[in-house]
Formats: C-alpha cells, sequence, structure tokens
C-alpha cells in the first residue's frame, strides 16, 4: 500500500497507534533515568524518501543511532517476514551526555561502554513501544537485538531508506522526540514499516474500529 | 573562486571548470564520478538503487540510469566512452550482521556497467562499515574522500 491509498481516518488511526506506543517508550525512558520526559507530538507522515534525512539534519551531522529490525507474525502470511525498523537517534555530544547520565558517571565519551548503554536504552524504549502496539492491534511484533553506530546521519539512514526506494516514491514516517529538559537532552524516536505491512496493520484497525 | 555544487541523495550534476562537485554523507549509496580530462568536464551521481523495477518512480535514484544519462551528456559535449575515467566511492554495509548488500549490489552493477560501456574506472573507495563524505575537483579530476573514522584521502 503506498501512503497516498491511505484515506485521513486511517491516518488518524495510525497515529492513534504510534501515540500508544510513544507514550509508553517515553515512560520506560522517565522510569530509566528518573527525569521527566517532554514528549513531542507523535507525527505519521508520508514523506518523499529523499527528504527523511533533512527532517533530522544536514547529511553530514554526526550521530548516534540505535536501531532494531522488527519482525511480524500475520495471519495472511505464514511465518513472521521482516516489517520495519525502529530506529532511535540522537546528535553525538548529546548520545554521550545522555549515556553518562545513565552510567550515572562523570564521562562524556563515546565509548564502547556508552554505546552499550544506548543499546540498552534503544532495547527497553523499542520493547515498550511494539508491545503496547502489538498488544493493541492484537499481532505479534518481534524486535531484534539492537545496533548501534556513530556515523554521519545521511551515511546512518541511507540503507534504510534504500530497502524502500526501489519500490515507492514516499514512505510513511512515524515519529517522535523525547526531550529530558533538566539535561537538554533531545532524542528521536522513529519508525519505517514496509509499505506493504501497512496495508495488513490498516486493515488490522478497521477491523478494531468495526468491532 | 572555486564554485561548489552540492549533489544531493537521487540528485546528478554535471559541470566543467573551476567547479567542485561535493555530496555529503554516503552509506550505502555510491557516489559516480565520471571526468573528462580534456573538457574538464565532470559529471556526479549521488544513487540508491543499482537499477529501476518500478517506472512509477520519479526520482533519479538507480544506477543504470544515473551513467546512461551521464555518458550521453558527455557525448553531446563531443567526448568519447574510451575517453573518460570514472570513480566510485560508498557502498557501504553500515551496520554490521544486517543482511543488507545494497551497498555490494551498487558497486558490482556500477562496475559491471562501465566495462560494458567502455569506460575506465579509476579509482575506487568502497565497500566498508562507515560513511563518506567525497569533493570532486573538474580542474584535475581529483576526489576528496573523507570519512569520520580513519584519514582523508585522494583518489
Amino acid at each position: 500500500m503506498t501512503p497516498n491509498k491511505i484515506n485521513s481516518g486511517n491516518m488518524d488511526a495510525l497515529r492513534e497507534v504510534f501515540s500508544i506506543g510513544a507514550g509508553h517508550a517515553s515512560g520506560a525512558l522517565s522510569e530509566m533515568t528518573g527525569k521527566k520526559i517532554t514528549v513531542a507530538f507523535p507525527s505519521v507522515k508520508a514523506y518523499k524518501i529523499e527528504d527523511i534525512t533533512y527532517l533530522f539534519g544536514a547529511p553530514e551531522t554526526l550521530v548516534a543511532t540505535v536501531f532494531l529490525n522488527i519482525d511480524g507474525v500475520f495471519e495472511e502470511k505464514k511465518g513472521s517476514m521482516s516489517v520495519g525498523n525502529f530506529i532511535l537517534m540522537f546528535e553525538k555530544d548529546v548520545a554521550a551526555n545522555f549515556s553518562s547520565l545513565i552510567q550515572k558517571k562523570k564521562e562524556v565519551e563515546l565509548d564502547l561502554m556508552a554505546l552499550d548503554s544506548l543499546k540498552e536504552t534503544g532495547n527497553i524504549l523499542s520493547g515498550s513501544c511494539l508491545n503496547a502496539i502489538s498488544e493493541f492491534l492484537d499481532f505479534k511484533l518481534i524486535e531484534s537485538l539492537p545496533r548501534a553506530k556513530v556515523d554521519m546521519l545521511g551515511s546512518t539512514l541511507d540503507s534504510f531508506l534504500a530497502t524502500f526506494a526501489g519500490d515507492v516514491d514516499k514512505v510513511l514516517l512515524f515519529r517522535t522526540s523525547f526531550l529530558i529538559e533538566s539535561k537538554n537532552i533531545e532524542s528521536y524516536l522513529f519508525l519505517l514499516f514496509d509499505p506493504e505491512v501497512l496495508t495488513h496493520i490498516v486493515k488490522k484497525i478497521q477491523k478494531i474500529q468495526n468491532d | 573562486m572555486t564554485e561548489k555544487i552540492n549533489v544531493r541523495m537521487s540528485e546528478c550534476e554535471m559541470a566543467s571548470g573551476d567547479v567542485i562537485l561535493e555530496t555529503l554523507g554516503l552509506g550505502s549509496c555510491v557516489a559516480i564520478c565520471i571526468y573528462s580530462k580534456e573538457k574538464k568536464l565532470g559529471g556526479l551521481a549521488h544513487i540508491m538503487l543499482p537499477h529501476r523495477i518500478n517506472y512509477e518512480i520519479t526520482e533519479f535514484r538507480f544506477a543504470d540510469e544515473a551513467i546512461f544519462f551521464m555518458l550521453k551528456d558527455f557525448k553531446k559535449n563531443g567526448c568519447e566512452n574510451k575517453d573518460l575515467v570514472a570513480k566510485i566511492v560508498g557502498g557501504a554495509s553500515m551496520f554490521e550482521g544486517l543482511s543488507n548488500h545494497i551497498g555490494q549490489d551498487n558497486v558490482e552493477t556500477i562496475r559491471a556497467e562501465f566495462e560494458k560501456q567502455g569506460v575506465k574506472i579509476a579509482a575506487e573507495e568502497v565497500f566498508g562499515n562507515h560513511g563518506r563524505s567525497i569533493w570532486f575537483d573538474l580542474n584535475d579530476g581529483d576526489v576528496v574522500v573523507s570519512t569520520v573514522y580513519g584519514a582523508t584521502v585522494e583518489i
């Protein structure tokens, strides 16, 4: 299903589902850090693949990224299939500050230990976000082990985007951001779903709405 | 003064003279540089995938098309394929252990395409697991490649 075939009612429903996931993730983040979290409005919108990088910054911006591959189990299909990506991203210096906050350390070097703490954060946030979505939609979303990387924004995102670039002009981007105000730490959370999988999700939402 | 032209993902630029073509933040994407030393004419494409499969896509994302159109432009400017040199940069596999062959497929397709067209590949900075930015100087055809990790190189 290409994004322009999703009507506005379905978009609202997708946003609603994503809000539930984002809410749970921010709750988990608040619990981890012991800080108050400000959550940006969870947005669901179709973007041209080439424009997505620029929503977060210039392509050469240094970022620390944690990503998990999402697998889903659908009634219509046998077994599980890859359905998309869960991505948590910080600007590089912010990532170091965040890591020192959760490791309760003063150091701000983005070393292997810091990357591990980011992976762990990605794991916890994706778990709470995807569990909430799974429960609401009553199907299974399974996340892979987290992977982390510090590199340029454009370089980090292009292989995710390329996965969809052969089939569609635009993709639906689910995104929000979390701000730990007292520390001025902002992180971006976003989900990219395989366009075909969105068909299943929308069907499921319609079924829930009709019941 | 040297003019700098930024080439974004899925874009392709041709220029000549005192110009630097730059493209930033390549991961699995590949920068295809083609140069005519005689005419000081250069083309840079920032491609995402090897081949077009869906004809409804409007963007300039594909290696085979980018090479086709650039070579056509060189021909229009009186350059034969055998007089051109190509340099390619990118095609990384950014996340270890991810079964994602996009970078490798991109590079292999580009190599095969240039071989078919009789264009020599003079240099490559490809694969690995880190991002790259490039500056392609049309004064001499040199390409400067920088990464977040390791030294900046000129190819």
